[in-house]
């Protein structure tokens, strides 16, 4: 029960600070479809409606907006834990009875739940746009994308740890944003170290189910164990990179310090 | 009187330029049910640092600390069951949030429901004189606002323990006797134990029941308020002389002298048990042929006490 009641303060804060901040979020979307339009309107202007080009529109599509989910579902779990421990509301979150973890826990699956409907609009809104067709099978696209973004997650813990201790993550969170853009156009996951890396694996069943018509039955076993493994490994990663910057700062009294 | 917090050699080193330092250094106290403790030091004597460490903010190298007999060490999630805490400045508080958004979000993330912090929310609000200002987000607050916010969000959760940060810290006078009263009122009503730090005398003097004095890491002084003020009422008298002590003079009054003297002087500032010592210490200065220019009563501040105590334990010569 208490662990519920925790969990239901954590969505009603977020809910509170999307209520009063929404215009940020709305002017980040509206950018957001400003440069995929231009995007988009240049590449048809050049490539003159081609069939090839028709077809990396699509995965273009998808990439894009699975990057942008992907940057703010990653830099939310590093940005949020830095800015608390700036404001200094950090410890009061460790003070609690409720394990921290589970806190941070409660928070990405809100977020997961946020980005993932971020992603349907933009993702509507672009086939809208463009005219572009789409399998939208909702309930294979929302698991696959709410096991997925746990590898994010991972990473997003390891920057926040990063930004715990040495208190520098603005700059390694613009490098990563690179790093997210090379593995949504890695073409595709038959090398067998790029299938390891964060999403990568995500992002090659969305495009199975968006541009295919695959569905959860259409994957295979080996599909899943990808899939829960690799966001298992990172996310585990992400724990333990996070648990040992914990530690140093429970030990040099940074927590609180930014 | 039952014990509740009980702080057994605590140290907390820092790693530092200049190597380990010791910001708290060996301290151990004992505190009781239901009474506001001190905790009182000049800057960088280690309030902070002790706080965060009972919190289970900050590992500590050497010592225990038991809240309610759990060690923190051992079991810190057992310990933290009976404390909540304000840390310096009221930053716990979410500033772009109203105030009780904030209290039902500190309940909540303690795992509380809403509805069953209803009535307390309600109390508490009206106890701060907060009412008005619930709906309000908490960044449009003065200062001693916020404290106030900062501090009924520690007590919206119940817990036994307060620990309570420079609860006065930058509140103009109306207002820090506003804080004064309200935690008065918090430990005599609802049987709190707070402990609060603070470097300003008059907070502790008009609220603590005990305190304990640190500086530099180390505990200085560990009494009760009343023992403290029995210092306070010492009996120091100032004297001057129209010349120089004699040696005979000196080394009879050494014991009463409460001051550096040096050749020169010939004003001596000296301690007494009753005013009748003053009979014979005059008629010694006037077998020595010594002309008597000035006696007065010294009143000795809470204040000069505090400085005294510390000056003591840095092993100077007392000087008031
Ligand atoms: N995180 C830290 N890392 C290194 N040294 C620290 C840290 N925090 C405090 N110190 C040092 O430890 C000593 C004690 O600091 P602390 O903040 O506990 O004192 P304080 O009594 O709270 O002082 P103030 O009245 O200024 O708040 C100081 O010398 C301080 O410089
Ligand atoms: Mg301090």
């Amino acid at each position: 029960m208490k662990y519920l009641y925790s969990f239901l303060a954590m969505c009603m804060k977020e809910w509170i600070e999307w209520k009063r901040y929404w215009f940020n979020s709305i002017i980040g979307l509206i950018i957001y479809m400003i440069v995929f339009i231009s995007i988009f309107t240049g590449a048809q202007y050049i490539g003159q409606n081609n069939f090839a080009l028709g077809e990396s529109m699509e995965g273009f599509l998808i990439g894009y907006a699975l990057w942008f989910m992907a940057m703010g579902a990653m830099s939310d779990t590093a940005n949020s834990i830095v800015d608390e421990a700036r404001k200094g509301t950090l410890e009061q979150l460790y003070m609690t009875e409720i394990p921290f973890t589970w806190l941070l826990i409660s928070k990405n699956i809100i977020s997961t739940l946020i980005y993932i409907v971020i992603f349907f609009l933009i993702i509507n809104v672009q086939m809208l746009f463009t005219g572009i067709s789409l399998n939208i099978d909702a309930i294979s696209i929302f698991i696959t994308l709410f096991i997925g973004l746990f590898s994010l997650y991972g990473i997003g813990l390891v920057l926040a740890g990063i930004g715990l201790v040495f208190k520098k993550v603005q700059s390694l969170l613009g490098a990563t944003q690179f790093i997210l853009i090379g593995i949504m156009i890695i073409p595709s996951v038959e090398a067998p170290l790029v299938k390891l890396l964060p999403f990568t694996y995500t992002r090659h069943m969305i495009m199975s189910i968006m541009r295919e018509g695959k569905g959860l039955l259409g994957f295979s076993s080996v599909d899943y164990f990808y899939l829960v493994g690799i966001s298992t490994l990172y996310l585990a990663l992400g724990l333990a990179a996070y648990r040992i910057a914990e530690a140093q700062s429970l030990k040099k009294g940074m927590l609180g310090q930014y | 009187m039952t014990e509740i917090l009980r702080l057994e050699g605590l140290t907390k080193l820092y790693k530092g330029k200049e190597g380990l330092k010791r910001a708290v250094d060996n301290v151990s106290f004992t505190v009781n049910k239901g009474e506001i403790f001190g905790l009182l030091g000049p800057n960088g004597a280690g309030k902070t640092s002790t706080i965060k460490c009972i919190c289970g903010l900050l590992k500590f190298e050497e010592g225990e600390i038991f809240i309610k007999d759990n060690s923190i060490k051992e079991n810190r999630s057992k310990g933290l069951r009976h404390i909540s805490a304000v840390l310096e400045g009221n930053r716990n508080i979410y500033w772009r949030m109203t105030v009780s958004e904030n209290l039902n979000f500190f309940a909540g993330i303690n795992g509380l429901s809403k509805r069953s912090i209803a009535n307390r929310m309600a109390y508490l609000l009206e106890a701060f004189q907060l009412t008005e200002e619930r709906n309000k987000i908490v960044n449009h607050l003065s200062r001693g606002m916020k404290q106030k916010v900062a501090i009924a969000i520690s007590l919206i959760t119940d817990k036994d323990i307060i620990l309570l940060d420079e609860p006065t810290l930058g509140l103009d006078v109306g207002m820090s006797q506003e804080m004064r009263i309200i935690l008065r009122k918090i430990a005599k009503e609802e049987g709190k134990t707070i402990l609060l730090s603070t470097h300003d005398m008059k907070v502790v003097e008009e609220t603590c029941d005990r305190l304990v004095i640190i500086n530099k890491g180390k505990v200085v002084a560990y009494d009760t308020m009343e023992n403290l003020k029995k210092l306070f009422n010492q009996l120091i008298y100032r004297i001057v002389l129209d010349k120089n002590l004699t040696p005979k003079a000196r080394s009879e009054l050494k014991h009463y002298i409460n001051s550096d003297i040096n050749e020169e002087e010939v004003e001596l500032r000296l301690s007494l048990q009753s005013p009748n010592e003053l009979f014979g210490i005059l008629s010694l200065l006037q077998q020595e042929a010594l002309g008597l220019l000035a006696l007065d009563r010294l009143n000795m501040s809470f204040e000069e006490i505090f400085m005294n105590l510390i000056r003591e334990a840095e092993g100077d010569e007392i000087s008031i």
